[in-house]
Parts: structure tokens; C-alpha cells; sequence
């Protein structure tokens, strides 16, 4: 039988059919357990789970040897590793991506509560042999390669930004059978992320927030790393997190102003990839399933891909501020018909229009700005380039996402049918177009 | 991880125990559920000082005492090796709808030759693993490759116990089972 190269069998690594774990103390007296899942770490490394300071432990540190049997849930092939101790780690990108692996593991298995990770011990794997089983043939799967591939070149034929996320999402369905996905963007500011694109849900939620931390969305967005989850477990959960917490502090005005979060009512398997430009969060694209252990490592690489070619293409958009102009006939600036009534509170930047609830923060104060610019001199024409200059918006100055809150406001402005709209004019322009009269009032 | 509806815990296996008052090792009781149709992973240590890990498909604890395990040669070929030179060996039962767990360890560790009704409860121990593996949710189909047994490659180690290990996870785990 050939010896594989690790990546090769990672499907084996997916927590799904425990593994044996065999050490052995300084006396020579063997050791030997379930365990719950062995981590991928890369081609030449996995890790374990530390849950307890028990036998295993003792001899792990005494030896820092292990061999360990695992199983491919899907075809039954088996393979005996030696491993060999590196290190603990207690923090970090890996320690949080096998937390929240554990968490589903516990949830699934009854194990809450009981299952803890106290840290992620790092081996090295000196050997790997294969075990004679009886071996099934592998379920076709989607070929997420080919699936990449299709969705770049869509993206490719984009050229603003609402529409590449649109189009991204939409691709997962269509390539990679992926049905209830979100796009959201972290907002420097305030340290929450925002969705700004949604599919597969009965409500759009753009504009919902997810704090940093919070499920495998903010958990993803503040280690850098993609988190997975194949059992949904309470820990991870954040559905109604945002009003929960409104409720809890008796803060009727953040009731008021929270968007519901369109995430489905039970997910089973969750997947949340950051989004990085220069290894610093700027969004989080994420997928999720009712049913259990829907995401693999090859689904992993597949929207780590796309989350590497989506983050290329915002920061050319985000650069693209001095582009042509595309002169197209002006709208009428004397537009009459309704009033548009706009309110603003300056403590959090929060715009409603009427008495209903529209944006707040950085879009809310980019909103003000144009309709107050625009009750003045009936201006229409706007740049990029200008907001950025302007110290009263406190656009963060490392990637401030101005592309992307545009497109929140206009979304929101859109479903809100707040008889505002904000249309892309050509690169790094756009027009303020007001179907009636404004009335502006400031607290 | 299996599903378990209602775990095990450490303080009920040492409770079970006490109650049986037992004066041996192995009680009656974990005799029956070492012999049930369980899943049983194994442990040994090569001359070089390294651990083996491994799988049985069945067990008999024989009347003097001594723990016989029978496994597949062809997913065992190193594991074996390493037991046919009296390597200290160790050996975790486990019922995947409860995961209450047992660890027995061992010594004079050495082969033997099943009879044929050890093979027999080799593949019926394995067709019981499969239920409880499909009772907490694994395919039929998988569970199907994953406990197959084909009767003519199994081959026995038998160890003498000498101690006996709650495993089962939940506080108080691996604490000695003491008579």
C-alpha cells in the first residue's frame, strides 16, 4: 500500500470517528484512549487536543511520543501515525480553531461542559502507515477546484463592488452547493463586523452586526484564521446574540436600531473564513448548514481562495478613487413629491428616516454629510476621495472599507424604500439622487 | 465523537463497584461489558521504548483470569510484533451510546490461537459494535467497513490484568478501579 503525504488524508482529521491515541510512561507501561478528533496543522504537523491533565498527558510530556490510529468517515481508510511532541500552544489561531471544533464535538456527542480546551499540543508526524481496512469507494463530492475557478471568472466581470459580492455568493450556490452564505466587513471603529451581502435566507440582515469574538463569524474575524464548526454548539451561537444583549442591559435604543441577523434558526455546521488584507481582518466570509459536518478542509481551501481573491479585488476597488468619470445625463436636483424626513443623532452617528431605524456609525455619518451637502446646494456629484478627507467622518486611516460602507448605505437605503438612492457614476464616484424633499432634523 | 444521550460518568462506574463488592479485578458485571460488543482500542510497547496503537474486534476473559483479545492480524501486523515479545500492553472498552470506558492494563503479554468460537465472538462483538454505532448515528454504510471481520485473519493476545482504570470522560477519570 503507498505511504501518503499528510494533506492527503485530512479527511481523516475531521473529528468525525474518534481516534486511538496510544502513549506510553518512562517505565514502558502503555497507555491508551479515544480521543475525539486529531487537527490538520500542515503537511508536516497535527495536534491534539489537551482536555485534561491526565495519564495521556503525563506520558506525553514524559516521552513526547504517540501513536495514534485514524479513521476517514467516508471511506474507512485507516492509518497509524507516530507522532512526536513539539509544543503547547494556549492562544492563538490554532488553539481557537480546534476550540470551536471541540465545542461542536462536545455539543454533538453530550460531552458539554465536560470537554474543555486547555491547550493545543503540536506533534510532529515522524511516520504514517497504513492500516488494511475495508475500504468504500469515496462519495463524489463538488469539485471545489473547478468551483473556484467558475466564481473567479465571475468575479473577473465585475466591476463594482455590491455586485462582486453578490456574485460571489451567488457562485457558492451555483458551483459549490453552498446555500445560505453572508459577507461581512469589519468596522475598525467599533470593532464590529457588518453583513453587507447575504443569500439563501428569508431576510437579507444587511446591516446586522456580529461583535468581534462572537461565533465562529467574530471568532474568525479576531484570530485571522478560518473557523469550522460540523455540530452547532451554544457556545458559537450568536441568532438572536444582538438583541439578547440589548435586552439584558434594558437599552431600549440599541433594540431599536438592531437589524435582525438573517442566520438560519438551527444551523448544524458553520464556516467562517477571514478576510485579510496584509494580515488584518478587513471582513468575513462565512457559509453555514442545517445539516452536520457540511465543511471539510477542501471546503475550507476552496473559500480561503476566494476570500484571498475577494480581498485583491475590494483593495483595487478601495484604490480606485481617481477612475474615469462616466458622464451620464443629471438627475433632476429639483425632484418635489414626498417629504423625506431624515433624523440625526450625533452621539453614534444614527440616521433614522421617518421614525424607522436606517444606519448609524460611519455610514450613518457619511449619510448626514451627503444629504446635508445636498439640502444646502442640491448638490448630486460626490467622490470617494472627498469622504475620505473629511475628519468628521473619522474614517479609520488603514483600510477604511469606505467602498464597502457605500454599499452597506445604499443597500439599506434601497430596502428601506427610503426614497434615497446612491448610484455608482464611475470609479470612485457616485450620485446622491433624492426622489422628494428633505427635511433634516440633528439631536 | 458518538452522540450520547445520557453519558457515563467516572462516579457512576466506581459506584457500580462498590455496590458489587467485589473481591477481583473484574467484576461479573465488567466482564459482561468488556464481552458486549464494544469498542476496544489497544495499546503496546515495542522494545524500543515506543507505544503501538491498535484495534480488537472481541474479548473473552478466560476462567483463570487472563484477558484474551481477538483482533485482525493484517490492521495489527506491528501491534503484534511488539506482543509476541511480552510488551506491557493496555486495552480501552468503550460503549459509544454512554461512553462509559474501562482501561485494563497487563502483562505477560503473548499470543495464542482463537478457537473457533473465540472467532465467532469476534464478528458477533463487531456486529454489536455496529448497532450502537448506528444507533448514534453513523451511516449503515459505514459502520458496514468499519466493524467487517473476516474470521480466518483473526489471531488472539492474551495478558494477565493487573490493574483496572475508570476512562469513561467527566471528572474522576482515571481513577483506579481497586476490589
Amino acid at each position: 500500500m503507498k505511504t501518503p503525504r499528510l494533506p492527503e488524508i485530512r479527511n481523516c482529521l475531521e473529528g468525525i470517528v474518534p481516534s486511538v491515541l496510544a502513549t506510553t510512561d518512562l517505565e514502558g507501561t502503555p497507555n491508551v484512549s479515544l480521543i475525539s478528533h486529531v487537527q490538520y496543522v500542515d503537511p508536516e504537523r497535527v495536534a491534539l487536543s489537551y482536555q485534561f491533565f491526565n495519564k495521556t498527558r503525563r506520558n506525553l510530556l514524559a516521552t513526547g511520543r504517540a501513536s495514534v490510529v485514524v479513521v476517514d468517515p467516508d471511506t474507512n481508510e485507516q492509518y497509524r501515525l507516530t507522532l512526536e511532541y513539539l509544543e503547547t500552544q494556549t492562544s492563538g489561531g490554532l488553539f481557537e480553531m480546534m476550540k470551536a471544533k471541540l465545542a461542536g464535538i462536545a455539543s454533538h456527542s453530550g460531552m458539554q461542559g465536560v470537554f474543555r480546551l486547555l491547550g493545543s499540543d503540536v506533534f510532529r508526524v515522524r511516520e504514517i502507515a497504513p492500516v488494511a481496512s475495508v475500504v468504500l469507494a469515496r462519495p463524489v463530492a463538488h469539485n471545489q477546484l473547478l468551483a473556484v475557478r467558475r466564481i473567479g471568472e465571475q468575479l473577473a466581470r465585475t466591476g463594482e463592488m455590491g455586485e462582486m459580492f453578490d456574485t460571489l455568493l451567488a457562485g457558492l450556490q451555483q458551483y459549490c452547493g453552498i446555500e445560505h452564505s453572508m459577507l461581512l466587513m469589519l468596522d475598525q471603529t467599533n470593532q464590529r463586523l457588518y453583513t453587507i451581502a447575504s443569500r439563501g435566507y428569508p431576510f437579507s440582515g444587511i446591516g446586522s452586526e456580529v461583535g468581534l469574538g462572537d461565533g465562529v463569524i467574530g471568532v474568525a474575524a479576531a484570530q485571522r484564521v478560518p473557523i469550522r464548526i460540523g455540530h452547532m454548539s451554544s457556545e458559537y451561537s450568536y441568532g438572536t446574540a444582538v438583541f439578547d444583549t440589548a435586552r439584558a442591559a434594558g437599552l431600549e435604543w440599541q433594540r431599536t436600531t438592531a437589524i435582525s441577523y438573517p442566520g438560519l434558526d438551527a444551523p448544524q455546521s458553520q464556516i467562517a473564513i477571514p478576510i485579510l488584507n496584509r494580515d488584518t481582518t478587513v471582513g468575513v466570509l462565512f457559509a453555514e448548514s442545517p445539516e452536520p459536518n457540511q465543511f471539510g478542509y477542501d471546503d475550507e481551501d476552496a473559500l480561503t481562495l476566494l476570500s484571498q481573491l475577494l480581498s485583491a479585488k475590494i483593495c483595487l476597488m478601495q484604490r480606485d478613487d481617481f477612475g474615469e468619470r462616466v458622464n451620464g445625463p443629471a438627475p433632476d436636483a429639483t425632484a418635489s413629491g414626498r417629504e423625506i424626513r431624515l433624523r440625526y443623532y450625533h452621539v453614534d452617528s444614527t440616521v433614522f428616516v421617518g421614525d424607522t431605524y436606517l444606519i448609524k456609525g460611519v455610514a450613518g455619518a457619511i449619510l448626514w454629510k451627503l444629504a446635508s451637502e445636498h439640502a444646502e446646494t442640491g448638490r448630486v456629484d460626490f467622490s470617494n476621495r472627498e469622504l475620505r478627507l473629511d475628519p468628521a467622518l473619522r474614517l479609520p486611516e488603514f483600510v477604511d472599507n469606505l467602498e464597502a460602507r457605500l454599499v452597506l448605505l445604499q443597500r439599506r437605503l434601497s430596502e428601506r424604500d427610503a426614497g434615497i438612492a446612491i448610484d455608482k457614476c464611475g470609479r470612485g464616484r457616485f450620485r446622491f439622487i433624492v426622489s422628494g424633499q428633505l427635511s433634516l432634523e440633528e439631536t | 465523537m458518538p452522540r450520547a444521550l445520557h453519558p457515563d460518568t467516572p462516579d457512576a462506574e466506581l459506584a457500580r463497584l462498590n455496590r458489587s463488592g467485589a473481591n477481583t479485578l473484574l467484576t461479573t458485571e465488567l466482564v459482561e461489558f468488556c464481552e458486549s460488543g464494544i469498542s476496544i482500542v489497544v495499546a503496546v510497547t515495542d522494545q524500543t521504548g515506543l507505544p503501538i496503537a491498535g484495534t480488537a474486534c472481541g474479548c473473552r476473559v478466560l476462567e483463570d483470569g487472563c484477558v484474551r483479545l481477538v483482533l485482525l492480524r493484517a490492521a495489527n501486523l506491528e501491534l503484534l510484533d511488539a506482543a509476541s515479545a511480552s510488551a506491557p500492553i493496555a486495552a480501552t472498552f468503550s460503549r459509544p451510546r454512554t461512553h462509559r470506558s474501562i482501561q485494563l492494563k497487563g502483562i505477560n503479554t503473548r499470543l495464542a490461537e482463537p478457537t473457533a468460537d473465540e472467532r465467532q465472538a469476534g464478528v458477533d462483538q463487531m456486529a454489536g459494535l455496529g448497532e450502537e454505532l448506528r444507533d448514534v448515528d453513523y451511516t449503515a454504510r459505514f459502520t458496514a467497513a468499519f466493524c467487517a471481520v473476516d474470521p480466518d485473519d483473526l489471531v488472539a493476545i492474551d495478558f494477565d490484568p493487573t490493574s483496572a482504570f475508570v476512562q469513561t470522560p467527566g471528572p474522576g477519570a482515571g481513577a483506579e478501579l481497586k476490589a
